[in-house]
């Protein structure tokens, strides 16, 4: 490994644990990364800094929340929904309205996609939160299947894949794997989202290993 | 020898979580929400959205808490980065991200004084504060306003380079001398 390299991956390592990359940053650091191979001090640095970063928050005063907002977040975990804020909700809509282009179009070609093309009420779009890019998943609640669409994604890295997870608990369930295209992904899933708690994207080797191997770089909440 | 212990007190917590344990959720909500929301307030200005924000990551807490991995860190930095990261993506979502920059950045330099400077006051906060606003201040001053900048602000390297005139790669750089130096300072306490 050259001086020169470890010394970019360390710069932005650092420069992502505090949140300041932008996308194409973050394609050069998973590029950067995987040609430089197994790297123990690069693991080493990544895990320091991003504990380092989670810790800055801590000079901050507290502020004090209101009263029932745990039993608040329970009640969510038991399918309580909360009303969603009309800038939010507008947000979506402009999601779900691409994805219906892109599920017409992908409906074309995987006949499988037929249950959700139709832009139905009932349809469901969620917005995962996390690395760079944008990235949504709509779904027909009670029906199986569902359609990923992201834009400005990072390259999962040479070697590597994005891999889906449908978590029910504290259970993964491997939901396929797919790599983006000029940070552009489109990828079905028969799975019942639905019966899902929580979908997670990590970063995993190609061969789609059937548990998680690395932390989630994406999540979406269900309900 | 007290950090051993909050840290081993909340991987147990976690690992009660695990459980379904709802008093286990309520306990560790109870310790780092009110800092969690002092994050997320600090990053997107807005306190509705800070607190959507910290319910988002305490419900990815409670609904896949094997998610943690201990060998990369303690819960409550991987908590404060849940919080982190879903701040920072709603505020590069904002289409008004410009202006309010230009509004929060007047905020930081006023407020650039909060963590630093307020230890004297600081005399009822834990010692993990005070130690991470000590090792904030110890910074040279153009380190740590690229910091501060990028983590509590919100802003992207380009972002930062903008705001304070300099070329991307001194940001970079500057990024990375201080947190060199704060991971040697904070990891250093952690143990």
């Amino acid at each position: 490994m050259s001086t020169r390299e470890h010394g970019l991956i360390e710069e932005l390592l650092a420069v992502r644990a505090l949140g300041g990359l932008e996308p194409g940053d973050d394609a050069v650091l998973s590029a950067a990364m995987t040609a430089h191979g197994d790297c123990e001090e690069c693991s080493r640095l990544e895990t320091g800094f991003e504990e380092t970063a989670g810790l800055l928050g801590f000079a901050l005063d507290p502020i004090p929340v209101r009263d029932g907002l745990a039993d608040r977040v329970l009640e969510r975990a038991r399918g309580a929904s909360q009303p969603r804020r009309p800038r939010r909700r507008a947000a979506l809509v402009a999601v779900a309205a691409a994805l219906v282009v892109v599920v017409a179009g992908v409906a074309t070609l995987r006949p499988r996609t037929q249950p959700i093309v139709g832009a139905s009420s009932s349809q469901q779009v969620r917005r995962f939160q996390g690395g760079a890019g944008a990235l949504a998943m709509v779904y027909e609640p009670g029906q199986p299947g569902a359609l990923l669409w992201g834009e400005g994604l990072p390259s999962p890295g040479a070697g590597k894949t994005y891999e889906i997870w449908m978590i029910t608990g504290n259970t993964p369930v491997s939901a396929g794997c797919a790599s983006p295209t000029n940070g552009e992904l489109s990828a079905y899933t028969d799975a019942d989202v639905s019966k899902s708690d929580v979908m997670a994207v990590t970063v995993e080797p190609t061969s789609c290993p059937p548990a998680p191997t690395t932390q989630p770089v994406y999540t979406a909440t269900l309900t | 020898m007290a950090e051993d212990l909050s840290a081993a007190r909340d991987r147990q917590l976690v690992r009660r979580i695990e459980g379904g344990d709802e008093e286990a959720f309520r306990s560790l909500f109870a310790i780092y929400a009110p800092s969690a929301m002092a994050l997320a307030v600090r990053v997107v200005r807005q306190t509705q959205l800070a607190e959507e924000i910290v319910q988002e990551a305490f419900l990815t807490l409670w609904r896949s808490p094997s998610v943690f991995d201990e060998r990369r860190g303690s819960v409550k930095a991987w908590l404060m980065t849940m919080v982190h990261h879903r701040a920072v993506d709603a505020v590069r979502r904002e289409e008004s991200q410009r202006r309010r920059s230009d509004e929060m950045v007047v905020g930081i330099r006023e407020e650039t004084e909060d963590p630093t400077d307020a230890v004297v006051e600081a005399v009822a906060a834990p010692a993990e504060r005070d130690a991470v606003r000590r090792a904030l201040r110890s910074l040279p001053e153009d380190q740590r306003e690229v910091l501060e900048l990028m983590y509590f602000g919100g802003l992207s390297q380009s972002q930062v380079a903008e705001r304070i005139g300099a070329p991307l790669g001194t940001v970079k750089s500057r990024a990375l001398l201080g947190m060199r130096r704060m991971r040697s300072m904070v990891v250093e306490m952690e143990r």
